[in-house]
């Protein structure tokens, strides 16, 4: 392998200063190419030549790999005519992965030299928003998959919804992972193993003896209205039959598969019940055999998009549509009413559609959008599981209080989506909601309500908006102390979008004395290190952000002074602008906020789409900014941008193979 | 907190407390081991001559070791056991240490994920926020159980302690499902993992497999295999309708339910096993029971979940996960002195402050593998141990975790195989040597043999016992 020593060179990317003791390595350096150089100069005095040197072996005329050859841009304005491939190569250059090691690495100047140039270029020019990326369209277009299993929690819910049975999850079925835009909505990353068929298979038999007992003296109240509504009960003074078996299939597959049946597809069910009738077992469990048919089907496991008879991008058929809308905003499958939209047509209607998405918000259903949304776009599903304050020193942090934390996130977001108040409010907000744990916590007291939450008004500024919530101190901190580094990294990154490059590896770090001593020694260690060049690039820009949080303890309590010291809560931005304690966080989030909106309706997209976003989603995301700008940044009107977008509405579908 | 009611059975359990607990266990027991050979059950002889089949395991654990506490200086057979690898003495004879192992592929790409995902495949990792998951082929236990899978029950086991957690590393661009597995089925398919010990202790020995013998229950597998084939059609018929980028996710479902077809049919054919354990793990048994609450304890179960496996042969391949990559645990109860974050001490910048604890970590982990090979030399195979008989892998997906470094594998190997391998060496290589060339000799010696593997070059020379 070919590591030339002497010379700095760039290694692959040295990953996570989020658990770099106190991330005191550094970011990129902030140099710049000659001031006062065009872009055309630079190109071709600079830029040229590092990419002839480095790249021309396999991006040349003799190979052009990739269809990459670089001897079709011999001058700047060849680049500019190509801003998608450009686009690709900066991407690829800034991430390490070209040029690729064996080729020759790039010294870590000219490393920075390309990735500056190729980040100033201009951004590809505005698309059509009634595009989609498909074969034709994308260069590296690798295909996405959309027709993808239900997740754990969708598929908890939609039983749930079909047959009134609660089910376990945790113990239920394994946890799945996420991709895309970071959700567990993403069918590139929801894979299936023989271990899920199994409980698969366990769980429709548990659910089908709750629903179907010998015996309708066990039966739960939600599980008898789910029997009556699928119509499982003969009436009394006769025995029940195959013909109310086939009824009963009839209803439940049609309900659990989302769609009307075709022909002769209960008949393939009824096999399964007449095979137990013919060994002489009973109706009741004769029909759970052919029931657990249906449960363990790829029907109802999948949330399956099949091609329409001509390929290329073509609008979703209304069936399909609704299980995306009702997945979307329920995380389960669509009520009697939106399958009767679909099954009529009229679901592609966009005044219906429009319609349906302000019924669905304001439905309890919805709530699953602050539990499933919510905390996976602010990366606090993993709160008290993988990471939590050292048990030693905060024996209080327990699994309640966790739960709880969580708790007022999720709790917090749905009341904005129900009331259909101004998403603002997650900036800054004169309110929050707690049980009596959170309540005790943050020292308050408390009146218990209904389900042991209750909405308080803020006695004082010291919390409101996310970033008075304990979940987020918490998650953010090191298990035996707070950290400035990763919160002001969570701010940047979960609300305002940024991206935070990783720290080369090589880059010197600042000598540590000891971190484990005060806030102040840290905040002083932490200037100290920003004084360099190369580091300030990024902490420059988290590091203060995160000071304006450092009254919150690790647990996310209110704290003066930490061991004697008076903390210091005051962060200097990288414009000069000073701001003190999380009230200036607030109006300095405040002022970028529609940065914060941006970057929240792009996570919302992800999620709604189940995927990574291109190119193609900017102009949907642009038309939402525009929308919640008009209208005081409602939920509604987010929600109803993206499901009435084009790509929602809208597959690509790539040719059939034989 | 819930999670006392578990402890109690959990004393008993693999331990000969005596507490008869696990009565469905016993059950199922008593069918795995059909007394065909009387004497089979008066144990430690063995009525039959066969060769006991060589089991292999391999563990994963997070962030890499600190080197000076971990690599013996001495190599050879009178190699020294530094600090980290001190709870392994009583072992050291069946032991073996490897130096010099190298991961090509994961020199590129980032600091973690570039590197366990492929940990046992070997092969370059795809970058990706999850569209196109790729970690290049299959690995070593997968391929390992296509090949020799169908003589067990279970082809192979899968078994963790961290939920698969979603979303992208976004500093990295990785999303972060590639530092949550090391078992592939596909290089685009991960297996996913068992965390629960009840649950896992239910895949081993549970509902479908006290499914045989008796006609009722007979019938019973034939309903639930009637069942999977009813799905399956639906499941053809479905993908036929499905597109170019969507059908592999059907295909995958297909693959799910013909495996859990077979090993109903498994069960309800005579067991073509030649050689049978000889000895029963008896009634020393609880089924775990709720959630484990400390770390230990949970590897534990896990560790005697596996060793269970393999003495009942229910199947020869397993694989564990201490924990996702990047695991930021807090060691501080379990280890004094160790507060604070796994992954946070690993980069230790060289301070004796945060490599002290590191380094402690990584012998916390040496002792697990001694307590497992604890249970698998307890267990006997006519002349052997089920220690004698197994390769226990254990390792991470890089050395120094300060630098994340790929070269020069803390890799360790527990057992004999069988006698195929002379263990109680450190077998120093020479730097570079590819890691796969170790798989290349463990899958001979598993009876999946391969010319190559991953990067490898050639087989890794292990000896003969």
């Amino acid at each position: 392998m070919k590591r030339p020593s002497g010379n700095a060179t760039i290694r692959p990317v040295h990953a996570w200063t989020r658990v770099m003791a106190g991330a005191l390595m550094c970011g990129m350096a902030a140099g710049m190419i000659s001031r006062g150089a065009t872009p055309a100069e630079q190109f071709e005095k600079v830029i040229r030549p590092i990419l002839e040197r480095k790249c021309s072996e396999c991006h040349g005329t003799d190979q052009a790999k990739g269809g990459f050859n670089i001897e079709l841009f011999r001058d700047f304005a060849s680049v500019t005519n190509d801003l998608d491939r450009w686009k690709v190569v900066f991407e690829r250059v800034q991430a390490f992965e070209m040029p690729p090691k064996k080729a020759g690495e790039l010294k870590f100047d000219e490393q920075r030299k390309l990735v500056e140039f190729l980040r100033g270029l201009p951004k590809p020019a505005a698309l059509n928003c009634d595009e989609l990326a498909s074969d034709r369209t994308a260069n590296f277009y690798r295909g996405y998959v959309m027709s993808r299993r239900l997740n754990r929690a969708e598929y908890a819910n939609t039983i749930r919804d079909t047959l009134g049975v609660e089910l376990d999850l945790e113990e239920l079925l394994p946890a799945d992972g996420g991709g895309g835009e970071g959700f567990d909505t993403t069918g590139s990353a929801l894979f299936l193993s023989p271990i899920h068929v199994e409980k698969y298979m366990e769980a429709a038999e548990k659910v089908m003896e709750k629903v179907l007992p010998e015996s309708r003296g066990r039966l739960s109240a939600r599980a008898t209205a789910a029997r009556k509504r699928l119509g499982a009960n003969a009436p009394w003074w006769r025995n029940p039959s195959r013909a109310d078996a086939r009824r009963f299939l009839d209803r439940l597959a049609r309900e659990a598969w989302r769609r009307p049946l075709k022909e002769g597809e209960v008949d393939g069910l009824l096999e399964l019940y007449d095979r137990g009738r013919r060994r002489g077992d009973s109706h009741w469990s004769s029909l759970r055999l052919a029931s657990r048919g249906v449960l363990v089907s790829p029907h109802f496991l999948f949330l399956a998009e099949p091609e329409p008879e001509e390929a290329g991008v073509r609008p979703l058929a209304s069936v399909p549509l609704a299980s995306k809308l009702s997945y979307f905003l329920w995380s389960s499958k669509p009520d009697e009413r939106l399958m009767r939209l679909a099954e009529s047509g009229s679901l592609l209607e966009t005044n219906v559609l429009r319609a349906e998405v302000r019924r669905m918000l304001a439905d309890p259903r919805a709530e699953a959008l602050g539990e499933r949304f919510a905390l996976q776009w602010l990366d606090l599903d993993r709160l008290g599981t993988e990471s939590r304050p050292d048990a030693t020193r905060f024996p209080e942090f327990d699994r309640e209080l966790a739960a709880s934390m969580r708790g007022e996130v999720v709790r917090f977001f749905n009341d904005l989506v129900r009331g259909d108040r101004s998403l603002l409010e997650l900036i800054d907000s004169r309110h929050t909601f707690v049980d009596a744990r959170l309540a005790m916590h943050y020292g308050w007291s408390f009146r218990s309500s209904g389900d042991g939450w209750e909405r308080v008004t803020l006695p004082t500024r010291q919390r409101g908006g996310l970033v008075g919530m304990a979940a987020v101190h918490v998650m953010n901190s090191y298990p035996t102390r707070t950290s400035p580094v990763l919160r002001g990294r969570w701010v940047l990154e979960s609300l305002l979008g940024e991206k935070v490059p990783p720290p080369p590896e090589g880059t010197p770090t600042l000598e540590e004395k000891d971190v484990e001593t005060t806030p102040l020694s840290l905040r002083q260690q932490l200037e100290k290190h920003r004084t360099k060049a190369e580091c300030a690039a990024c902490h420059d820009r988290m590091d203060p952000l995160g000071f304006g949080l450092e009254p919150f303890d690790v647990l996310g309590r209110w704290r003066e002074a930490e061991r004697g010291i008076k903390i210091d809560a005051q962060g200097i931005l990288p414009s000069g602008k000073r701001f003190e304690g999380p009230a200036g966080l607030r109006e300095v989030l405040m002022e970028r906020k529609d940065a914060v909106m941006k970057h929240l309706a792009r996570k919302l997209a992800g999620f709604a789409f189940g995927r990574e976003l291109n190119k193609y989603d900017d102009c949907v995301i642009d038309r939402a900014m525009e929308a919640m700008q008009h209208h005081g940044y409602k939920p509604s009107v987010l929600v109803e941008t993206l499901v009435t977008s084009f790509p929602f509405r809208h597959r690509f579908y790539p040719k059939q193979e034989p | 907190m819930k999670t006392r009611d578990w402890r109690i059975p959990r004393r008993t359990f693999l331990r000969g407390a005596g507490v008869v607990l696990g009565l469905p266990l016993l059950e199922a027991m008593g069918r795995l081991l059909p007394l065909s050979s009387p004497s089979a059950w008066a144990g430690g002889t063995t009525a039959s001559t066969v060769q006991a089949p060589v089991r292999m395991a391999c563990l994963y654990f997070p962030n890499g070791v600190w080197e000076k506490t971990w690599f013996p200086i001495r190599s050879g057979r009178d190699f020294d056991l530094p600090f980290a690898l001190e709870p392994l003495a009583r072992h050291q004879a069946s032991l073996t240490v490897f130096s010099g192992l190298d991961k090509r592929h994961s020199h590129g790409g980032d600091g973690h994920y570039a590197k366990t995902a492929n940990f046992l495949t070997g092969l370059p990792v795809r970058k990706t926020a999850g569209k196109d998951i790729d970690v290049g082929g299959l690995s070593i236990d997968q391929l390992c159980a296509q090949n020799i899978g169908r003589h067990t029950p279970l082809p192979s086991l899968e078994l963790g302690i961290d939920p698969v957690i979603s979303g992208i590393d976004s500093v990295v661009g990785y999303t972060r499902l590639y530092g949550c597995y090391i078992s592939w089925r596909a290089p685009g398919q991960p297996v996913a993992r068992e965390i629960h010990p009840r649950q896992a202790y239910e895949r081993l020995f549970g509902v479908l497999r006290a499914r045989n013998q008796t006609g009722k229950e007979r019938g019973r597998t034939a309903d639930e295999i009637a069942l999977l084939d009813r799905v399956m059609e639906d499941a053809s018929r479905l993908r036929g309708r499905l597109g170019r980028d969507d059908r592999h996710k059907l295909d995958e479902y297909l693959d799910s339910v013909r495996d859990v077809e077979r090993r109903l049919e498994f069960f309800s054919k005579p067991d073509g096993r030649v050689w049978r354990p000889p000895t029963s793990p008896g009634e020393d048994f609880a089924i775990p029971q709720g959630e484990p609450g400390d770390h230990q304890e949970h590897v534990r179960l896990m560790l005697d979940l596996m060793a269970l496996a393999f003495w009942t042969d229910s199947t020869r391949i397993a694989t564990f996960m201490f924990a996702n990559d990047v695991s930021g645990k807090n060691f501080g109860k379990l280890v004094p002195g160790t507060s604070g974050s796994h992954h946070e001490f690993s980069h230790h910048q060289s301070k004796a402050e945060k490599y002290e604890p590191y380094s402690k970590i990584n012998r916390w982990h040496a002792e697990q593998l001694a307590y497992f090979m604890d249970k698998l030399s307890a267990v006997r195979e006519g002349e052997r141990s089920l220690l004698d008989n197994s390769m226990v892998l254990c390792g991470s997906s890089m050395s120094d975790g300060n630098r994340h470094d790929p070269a020069n594998l803390p890799i360790l190997l527990g057992g004999r195989a069988g006698g195929g391998i002379k263990a109680g060496r450190h077998i120093a290589s020479p730097k570079g040597t590819p890691l796969c060339n170790l798989y290349v000799s463990m899958l001979e010696r598993m009876g999946s043999p391969v010319e190559r593997f991953g990067d490898s070059t050639g087989a890794m020379d292990l000896g003969e016992a």
